[in-house]
């Protein structure tokens, strides 16, 4: 981007939004900011309030109090909001006997944008072959990629996604990774809800989770996960027991995990390796497990989530 | 990519009435049902025609040039049930999100919807209506004279013009106000069928009620010689449509208040 306001504006601010839907309080007070040049996750369990958070973004429901600022001013104030705000909030949201073209066509027309722009896209997105095709017989994952190209028609410096890897095969996530990191790349502002942490961990240079509506943090997805969970140096030895002894004496914490490995916590790789050096044990492997966006995003939502089993816990151990 | 544009201000506009208006049109184009009914309604025009000029009328009185356009008001029916679903279906498929996304003031969309399809409703009409009374003065045999000659005969052909422009506004309030595909089907065919003949039932007001019913003063304007009092011609056009933009008014507002 090379216009006037830098990749420091800040181009989405959502200031103390609150909805309520009858009784039930689904947006509670929300405050965040999303900055360009990043792809910000937007993380919550269900029924959090990601989808309400985005409809008020684009103006669909209106708060009971709060503000939304996009590009600096209320969405209402956007003179052609799709050439500010790139929304696919749902991909059925179309006539299922239109053609794909036609439906770009429709959606392009009600803010003047042309026709060669609706075809670029259809390139851009894979859809040409089947442009002509009714979107009721399109595939889930082509109707996410017609989703995609919608959002994109007025060439947007916002672009807003709610579960976009939705429906899409392991090809249509590494295309939808992709797009979302080079839009970033491009300077533009890219918030993206998805329940696919492992995929928003490699996505997501920045997360703002929620929990019944709240705020519970926003910030870079790495110091995120850094800071909610316990990174730990993983041992595998033949000489388990010796080696727990020494760590222990040395004043680390150590538990022995179901597959025979040592977890040591508060201390670093390199100080377990000199310990087993010390007492002569082999090491078959050591290395530092630092915890997944998983099991942060389950420790610090799991007192926020609504709707859950029972038998439900935080996941304890990492998977990384 | 096409570089980004100063967030909407700068680059070509679009949005509002315009680009409101824009779509509707593309999607009026685009979808089947709006060519179906064009056919269906165009061939019941033209047919009734046909039969008026071709059928000997026996002893009854000849046939008139109103005979001859009456086939058109079925397609006013088509047409009222096809404005009704140009609202609702944009709510059952979703669309109706997309366009409030992309046109600030909500009311901009009903309002495009119903200045298009009136606009195409009520061309529509006088082309139907001209196109009956020339096929039927084509076809009819000598000593028939189904061709508007007087002004009255003129005014009904002309007015189907106005009856299909109104009837299509009024759908497209309906279909507002009600949003279910059914509701609005229901409630427009209702009023039109229903509501407007059952009036005149209701014991002493009936029938000073029945005169003011629109969808009655309205098809008078094609299918009676002289129009029944309070109106004159002009009266009635002005009264029927001072009603479809009150419908409309009622619509654009109760959109802008309510939740989506």
């Amino acid at each position: 981007m090379t216009e006037a306001r830098g990749r420091d504006a800040i181009l989405i601010i959502v200031e103390g939004l609150t909805k309520r839907f009858g009784k039930r309080t689904a947006v509670d007070g929300l405050s965040f900011a999303v900055r360009p040049g990043v792809v910000t996750g937007f993380l919550g369990p269900n029924g959090a309030g990601k989808s309400t958070t985005m409809r008020m973004i684009v103006g669909l429901d209106r708060p009971a109090a709060g503000s939304v600022l996009v590009d600096g001013r209320p969405y209402a104030e956007l003179d052609a909001p799709l050439r500010t705000v790139g929304a696919l909030l749902d991909a059925g949201w179309a006539r299922s006997r239109n053609s794909a073209r036609t439906h770009l066509r429709w959606v392009a027309s009600l803010n003047g944008i042309s026709r060669e722009r609706v075809e670029e896209l259809l390139r851009l997105v894979g859809l040409r072959e089947v442009a002509g095709q009714r979107v009721g017989t399109l595939s889930l994952g082509m109707r996410q990629r017609l989703g995609m190209a919608m959002a994109l028609l007025g060439d947007p410096r916002i672009l807003l996604f709610d579960e976009p890897m939705n429906g899409l095969d392991p090809e249509g996530i590494h295309w939808v990774r992709g797009l979302l990191r080079g839009f970033a790349a491009e300077g533009r502002t890219v918030l993206v809800s998805s329940h696919l942490l492992s995929e928003m961990a490699i996505t997501a240079d920045e997360v703002v989770v929620i929990g019944a509506g709240r705020l519970i943090t926003s910030g870079s997805t790495r110091d995120f996960i850094e800071r909610t969970t316990r990174a730990a140096v993983l041992v595998r030895t033949p000489g388990g027991a010796r080696l727990t002894e020494t760590l222990r004496r040395a004043g680390h914490q150590v538990d022995l995990r179901p597959d025979g490995t040592l977890a040591v916590t508060g201390t670093t790789a390199a100080r377990v390796g000199e310990l087993a050096a010390e007492c002569g044990e082999v090491l078959h492997e050591l290395r530092t497990d630092h915890g997944s966006l998983e099991e942060a995003f389950m420790r610090t939502t799991y007192d926020a989530v609504e709707y859950r089993a029972t038998t439900a816990a935080p996941a304890s151990e990492s998977t990384q | 990519m096409r570089g980004v544009e100063g967030g909407g201000t700068s680059g070509p506009a679009g949005g509002g009435l315009k680009g409101a208006a824009a779509a509707e049109w593309v999607r009026l184009v685009h979808s089947g049902s709006t060519w179906w009914g064009l056919g269906v309604s165009g061939a019941l025009a033209l047919g009734v025609a046909a039969l008026t000029a071709r059928v000997a009328p026996g002893d009854e009185e000849p046939a008139t040039v109103a005979d001859a356009v009456s086939g058109t008001l079925f397609g006013q029916l088509i047409l009222l049930v096809l404005a009704v679903l140009a609202m609702t279906s944009e709510h059952r498929s979703g669309t109706i999100r997309l366009a409030f996304q992309a046109i600030q003031g909500r009311w901009q969309v009903v309002a495009a919807k119903a200045a298009v399809l009136g606009g195409a409703g009520g061309a529509v009409g006088l082309v139907y209506g001209f196109a009956a009374v020339g096929l039927g003065s084509l076809l009819a045999p000598a000593g028939l004279d189904l061709a508007p000659d007087t002004a009255t005969e003129w005014r009904q052909v002309a007015s189907l013009g106005l009856i299909y422009a109104v009837t299509a506004v009024i759908g497209v309030a309906i279909g507002t106000l009600v949003r279910t595909s059914a509701g609005g089907v229901s409630a427009a065919l209702v009023w039109i069928l229903v509501l407007e003949s059952a009036v005149g039932l209701v014991p002493r007001v009936g029938d000073a009620m029945a005169r003011w019913m629109p969808f009655s003063v309205l098809v008078s304007l094609t299918d009676s010689a002289k129009i029944d009092k309070p109106f004159g011609a002009v009266g009635a056009a002005v009264y029927c449509s001072a009603v479809a933009v009150a419908v409309l008014a009622l619509a654009l507002a109760v959109v802008r208040k309510r939740k989506l």
